[in-house]
């Protein structure tokens, strides 16, 4: 047995047998892990109030083996976001990160650079207006995606591999991960899909930081032809519809009705 | 490997269950294969039972054996106090503390985007149409104060707010987090009694 420590930000929890709760957390030195915390589902556990999505979290975790899951030893609350967790439309989006993070990412592989980008992008959203929050979750996407070795090509022809201007850019390969040339385009028979402002946003997402992105001011069509791209690409790659993304629509309904 | 298909089989249901790993299924299957037949016939009955004539209440939701179930029914209780609970089994701690008179609604769930678990999927339509009716002066949110209990609480609240009717947040006199099913009874009449107006 050792004893290990890290920070760590809370995923998702879900109920094991009796008063026992599974926790995914996105660690700083491990990456994607899931602990075992003992009595968690107890109303006076040392552990409930700290295990609640998204939490920020110091843990100290012993760690059997392989074979065996982790259990949660001490944990530290190093930022609660009840800014988050008090306002349904943040929540919604903060479960959004969690889940493509789950989904995303494998258990076990540390990603330093994928740990600060999620705490940055919570701190945000606990605080930015409301109607930045999209463009925080499509710069989310475009860096996560990244980091994790699925960065899309934005300056090169996925087929023949040359460099394109944006002018001659027609369609983006969900499938292939990129942008097509003309020639390629119709070589290949692809649809066009995706206008010269669209790449455009896609390589401001990907390449500031989320702060500068969240200013970002795009014509309506825009955004919703960057929102879908993304949405289309992620499909792709998870192979799996995202759950989180109608709780978002609909607590934002929610919300307006309520004025 | 020797393997009996009937045991196999049995093994395999009752690993099903919460709480039961394999090997416990294993020792329960053997405990069954060696008790006598009336006694487990019996076991095979109250399991049968259970789910034939056990349904959902068709105005609070809980489970009882007769719709209306009995709360529902009795003439003393106050109906113009609804307590909102996840579960079943939050019906029973609050009756067990005896100091609510009110009636229940159980929603059979909580709101969870992350596991999909929407507005739609619990039992919340009924309650809205229930404090339409109008006759209900307060709803009393008493969730499981954790994540998934708060957002649902605040779900509700949203919803009811435009509606002419109080809502109150169970008082938790402890930290944030747990489920409800946990709490012994004198923390549960704490937060009971000392529930306050929900605010946003
Ligand atoms: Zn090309
Ligand atoms: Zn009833």
């Amino acid at each position: 047995m050792s004893l290990y420590k890290t920070k760590a930000i809370v995923l998702k929890d879900y109920d094991l047998k009796e008063q026992d709760k599974i926790v995914i957390f996105y660690s700083l030195k491990y990456g994607k892990i899931r602990i075992v915390a003992k009595g968690g589902r107890k109303i006076k556990s040392k552990f409930a109030p700290a295990i609640q999505p998204p939490s920020y979290l110091n843990l100290l975790v012993y760690r059997y083996g392989r074979d065996d899951l982790d259990i949660l030893s001490e944990s530290w609350i190093v930022h609660p976001f009840l800014g988050i967790r008090r306002d349904l439309v943040r929540f919604a989006y903060s479960s959004y990160i969690a889940e493509l993070v789950i989904k995303l990412s494998a258990e076990r592989e540390a990603s330093p650079a994928l740990f600060y980008l999620i705490l940055k992008i919570l701190f945000l959203m606990e605080k930015i207006p409301k109607r930045d929050l999209p463009l925080l979750i499509r710069s989310f996407e475009l860096k996560s995606l990244s980091i994790l070795g699925y960065k899309p090509s934005l300056e090169n022809c996925i087929y023949c591999g040359e460099r394109v201007e944006e002018a001659n850019i027609s369609s983006f390969g969900v499938s292939e991960g990129g942008i097509i040339c003309e020639s390629c385009q119709k070589r290949h028979k692809r649809k066009l899909n995706i206008s010269r402002e669209t790449i455009k946003a896609l390589k401001f997402l990907l390449y500031s930081n989320p702060e500068k992105s969240t200013k970002l001011r795009l014509e309506e069509k825009v955004q919703r032809e960057v929102e879908k791209l993304l949405k289309d690409y992620l499909l792709y790659r998870i192979g799996d519809k995202m759950l989180t993304s109608s709780f978002i629509d609909n607590f934002k309904n929610l919300e307006e009705r309520e004025g | 490997m020797y393997s009996v298909k009937s045991l196999n089989r049995l093994v395999g249901e009752l690993s099903k269950l919460p709480g039961i790993g394999e090997k416990s299924a294993e020792r329960i299957a053997f405990f069954i294969l060696k008790e006598r037949k009336e006694n487990i016939f019996r076991l095979a009955e109250a399991i049968r039972e259970l789910k034939e004539r056990v349904k959902y209440c068709s105005i609070c939701g809980n489970v009882t054996e007769e719709d209306p179930c009995k709360i529902c029914q009795d003439g003393t209780r106050d109906r113009s106090i609804i307590c909102v609970v996840e579960e079943p089994r939050d019906v029973f701690l609050f009756e067990r503390v005896k100091r609510f008179k009110g009636v229940y609604h159980v929603l059979r769930g909580a709101i969870s985007p992350i596991k999909g678990i929407g507005s739609e999927d619990i039992n919340i339509r009924p309650l809205l149409e229930r404090v339409k009716k109008g006759n209900v002066k307060e709803v009393i949110l008493a969730t499981d104060p954790n994540a998934e209990g708060e957002t649902t609480a605040i779900y509700l609240f949203k919803l009811l707010s435009s509606l002419n009717v109080r809502i109150t947040r169970l008082a938790h006199g402890l930290p944030a987090g747990g489920d409800l099913e946990f709490a012994d009874e004198l923390t549960l009449l704490e937060a009971l009694e000392g529930r306050r107006e929900m605010r946003f």
